[in-house]
């Protein structure tokens, strides 16, 4: 692992709107990594000054030990921009593959590496479509093939699945699995189920401040740990105080219908879990889910 | 991983075929270029043509068809760069597909790539419609072949020249507004403006009509004036105001938000 992106003190300005206010922080190359905030919170500013289009207003930025926009980091750094479009007058195959020619191909090689990336996206029959006969998910998905020429060790996704069916949007969260060994992908998105999924960093912005930069992965070495257990509908009403009843429980809340989040002592009672299923099974009671640690979503905004 | 002057020129190589192949590979850019041959065909017949008789006449140019194309062309080009150079970076800036471009090749080469691809189709309207009237006056008189493509080379390098400014203003507006309409505006109106001002002001100080120069395209009317032989002498006018728009429209495309 190797530092990646590293922003110190980063700050943009339009007019007398702060955007980003003294934003700093370092990621690691690795697991994808999510930028998460309400809307208007800085997510694509913040994109727009990695990847170089924006200039800062102060602070410094460097990605892979480069200035954003470096032509060092051309083919290194690739990204989906939001709301970005292709160019209406040529066929999308040609635009990737004069995008992959500027990354170094050859005309050959970039026709293939075109290709290879519009098949990522099973895009393979759009070949020869020009942008304004394809639909919106598919124009975003050809976006997203474009992020994927060559070998970018860093791919910025500014919502990638958001307007796309489920289907292609579960296709997206596996090209980025499986190419995240090789790859770290920052994404910016409202679908938190999806980034706890695929990330292990999260980063919340909120009116231009990073408010936290958080790990969702379970840490089995702190005191307190969460299990978060979604019943099905129709149980009885004793779940809590059964649940409460279990040893080393401290708390538990139930933000939810039928959602009940336990906090425990983990160290004292690691297997919890295992307990807990026992008596679910015991009491006749059937659940829906059963996570460890708390959702993404809780960990964000609970208090 | 290239070096990065090698890398500017490859991408900037990359940019230009590309913006070629917008002409030469597709129906559009096709349709585009048999448009202007048929208005050439008429400005070739019924206007070049007819007015070379009144030129057999100027002692400093040989050719009467070459300066009958000369005194039109001087002024067509210009106008036409207006519309044709307008749209370098404007449209692919307000749709975005700029920030596709910025991440694999560097600000430098898609600015001075585009700047460069204008002149090279700007330079080939030019030789192929100085060819047809060259063409003309072969027709009426094989003898002048010789003359005639010395003549036509001093024309062609002048128009060439004339329209780096012209074009390079272009490279610069269309950094500053979304639409091709609104560069071609700004252009007319800098134009127009700019001259008024000048002329303004000139009338009470009238040291301040040299500035007269920096506004694109104010030497033409000097230059339609001058006998062949001297043309070039005003060539350093149009060659420092384009450097001068070149290096501004080079740092206002470094500093513009994408």
């Amino acid at each position: 692992m190797s530092t990646i992106i590293r922003c110190e003190n980063l700050s943009k300005r339009y007019g007398s709107n702060l955007a980003l206010d003294n934003v700093s922080f370092e990621l690691q190359s690795g697991a994808p990594i999510a930028l998460v905030g309400p809307n208007g919170a800085g997510k694509t500013t913040l994109f727009s000054v990695l990847c170089g289009y924006l200039h800062p207003s102060s602070g410094s930025v460097s990605l892979l030990g480069h200035k954003p926009g470096s032509s060092k980091l051309f083919g290194q750094v690739s990204a989906l921009p939001q709301d970005a479009q292709l160019d209406p007058s040529f066929a999308v195959h040609k635009q990737l593959s004069f995008y992959a020619r500027l990354q170094g191909y050859g005309g050959k090689a970039a026709n293939i590496e075109a290709s290879r990336a519009l098949e990522l996206m099973q895009l393979t029959e759009t070949e020869k479509s020009l942008p304004g006969s394809l639909s919106h998910g598919m124009l975003k998905r050809v976006a997203i093939a474009q992020a994927l020429i060559g070998k970018p060790k860093l791919v910025f996704l500014d919502e990638p699945t958001a307007g796309l069916d489920p289907a292609n949007a579960r296709n997206i969260r596996q090209q980025i699995s499986s190419l995240s060994d090789t790859t770290t992908f920052v994404i910016s998105s409202h679908n938190l189920q999806e980034l706890e999924r695929l990330c292990e960093t999260v980063l919340l912005l909120e009116h231009g401040k990073l408010q936290q930069q958080t790990q969702v992965k379970v840490n089995t070495k702190t005191e307190w740990d969460f299990l978060t257990v979604l019943m099905n509908d129709s149980q009885t009403n004793d779940v809590q105080a059964t649940l409460q009843s279990l040893a080393c429980v401290e708390s538990i809340a139930s933000k939810n219908k039928n959602e009940y989040i336990i906090k425990y002592n983990q160290q004292k009672a690691p297997d919890l879990d295992q307990q807990l299923l026992k008596i679910l099974s015991e009491k006749g009671w059937s659940y829906r889910q059963l996570t460890r640690g708390k959702s993404l979503e809780d960990q964000l905004f609970s208090s | 991983m290239l070096s990065s002057p090698v890398q500017f020129l490859r991408s900037m190589w990359i940019i230009i075929r590309f913006e070629f192949s917008r002409v030469f590979l597709s129906a559009r850019g096709w349709m585009y270029l048999f448009t202007f041959g048929l208005t050439w065909y008429f400005v070739l017949n019924y206007l070049v043509l007819n007015i070379t008789p009144l030129m057999a006449q100027d002692a400093g140019w040989p050719v009467p068809e070459l300066t009958s194309y000369w005194r039109v062309a001087l002024y067509l080009f210009p106008g036409l760069c207006l519309m044709i150079t307008a749209n370098q970076t404007c449209s692919d800036r307000s749709r975005g597909t700029l920030r596709f471009l910025v991440l694999r090749a560097d600000r430098d080469s898609i600015f001075f790539g585009r700047f460069i691809f204008q002149m090279l189709i700007q330079m080939m309207l030019i030789v192929a419609t100085a060819a047809t009237a060259l063409i003309a006056a072969v027709m009426q008189d094989g003898a002048l072949m010789g003359v005639g493509l010395g003549s036509a080379a001093i024309i062609v390098t002048n128009l060439f020249i004339v329209l780096i400014p012209i074009t390079a203003m272009m490279s610069l507006l269309s950094l500053t507004v979304n639409s091709t309409r609104q560069v071609m505006v700004l252009a007319m109106l800098i134009w127009v403006l700019a001259s008024a001002v000048i002329q303004g002001v000139s009338y009470y100080f009238p040291f301040f009509e040299v500035f007269d120069l920096i506004i694109p395209g104010r030497q033409l009317s000097e230059l339609s004036g001058l006998p062949q032989a001297e043309t070039l002498s005003l060539a350093y006018v149009p060659l420092l105001q384009g450097l001068a728009l070149l290096f501004a429209g080079r740092l206002l495309m470094q500093r513009a938000s994408l």
